[in-house]
């Protein structure tokens, strides 16, 4: 069976620092896609509710205003999906997150062949984690080198999502022309 | 092998064109970068050229290095 969670032992600088950030930004859209997966599964699944409904029929003249109320209630079983009962799912957002690291510095000089023979010399910065990973494991120091914190806090629901009705009520306009 | 400043420099300036290119990740995700701090231990070197200093060239394994990356929601 293949490791597919193998560490390295060095990153150069660059792709270290773009990997920590870039795997909130991950988080973020994971957490994003699994509430909108949601809104999709509560939309889907229908369920049978037995509870009088309450219709408004409104009669509005040419401007708009209203100039007949009727008020009627229908008491029969209906079909609705959990979105339209108001169920909603949670949202959550990275509002802050600080990742602090202590790392392990070393210089290597990459050598690059090409295809012409010429060989291009180049200084660069690695890090690793390695060295202060056996610290903590062979001299049982308990102090903690790097920190994550993390600050999630629930956001609303997209406007759209909260405008959604109810069905269980509605108001219906008619224009009187007459 | 200790690192001029300008490796350094370069590795920083490299680090950051990367955060750049994936802007359009963090911008998907509503997140910005916030800060961005990197905080190098750094030595006199013999030579009197400043250089960074690795763990291992020290008698403690104690990271001379850390680098701090916060994030925070777009408004």
């Amino acid at each position: 069976m293949s490791d597919s969670s193998m560490q390295l032992e060095e990153l150069q600088l660059a792709d270290f620092v773009e990997g920590i950030a870039c795997a909130v930004a991950r988080a973020q859209f994971a957490l994003d896609r699994n509430s909108a997966a949601l809104v999709k599964e509560l939309a889907e699944t229908e369920v049978l509710v037995h509870a009088p409904r309450v219709f408004v029929d409104e009669t509005v003249d040419a401007d708009g205003d209203p100039v007949a109320r009727e008020t009627r209630t229908v008491d029969a079983p209906f079909r609705t999906n959990l979105l339209s009962l108001g169920l909603r799912p949670t949202f959550y957002q990275f509002a802050r997150t600080t990742i602090d690291v202590a790392l392990d510095l070393s210089t290597v000089e990459e050598i690059e062949e090409s295809d012409d023979k010429t060989v291009k010399r180049r200084k660069v910065l690695k890090v690793n984690t390695g060295r202060v990973q056996r610290e903590r494991r062979y001299t049982r120091s308990v102090e903690a080198h790097s920190r994550l914190t993390i600050e999630l806090v629930p956001v609303p629901p997209p406007a759209a999502l909260t405008d959604l009705g109810s069905l269980r009520a509605g108001t219906t306009q008619r224009r009187d022309d007459s | 092998m200790s690192a001029p400043l300008p490796v350094l420099a370069d590795a920083v300036r490299e680090a950051l064109e990367r955060l750049l290119d994936r802007s359009d990740d963090f911008a998907r995700a509503g997140l910005a970068i916030d800060r961005l701090e990197f905080a190098f231990g750094l030595d006199w070197q013999s030579d009197a050229s400043l250089a960074v200093r690795a763990a291992a060239d020290r008698d403690g394994v104690e990271p001379s290095t850390t680098i701090r990356v916060r994030l925070a929601a777009r408004p």
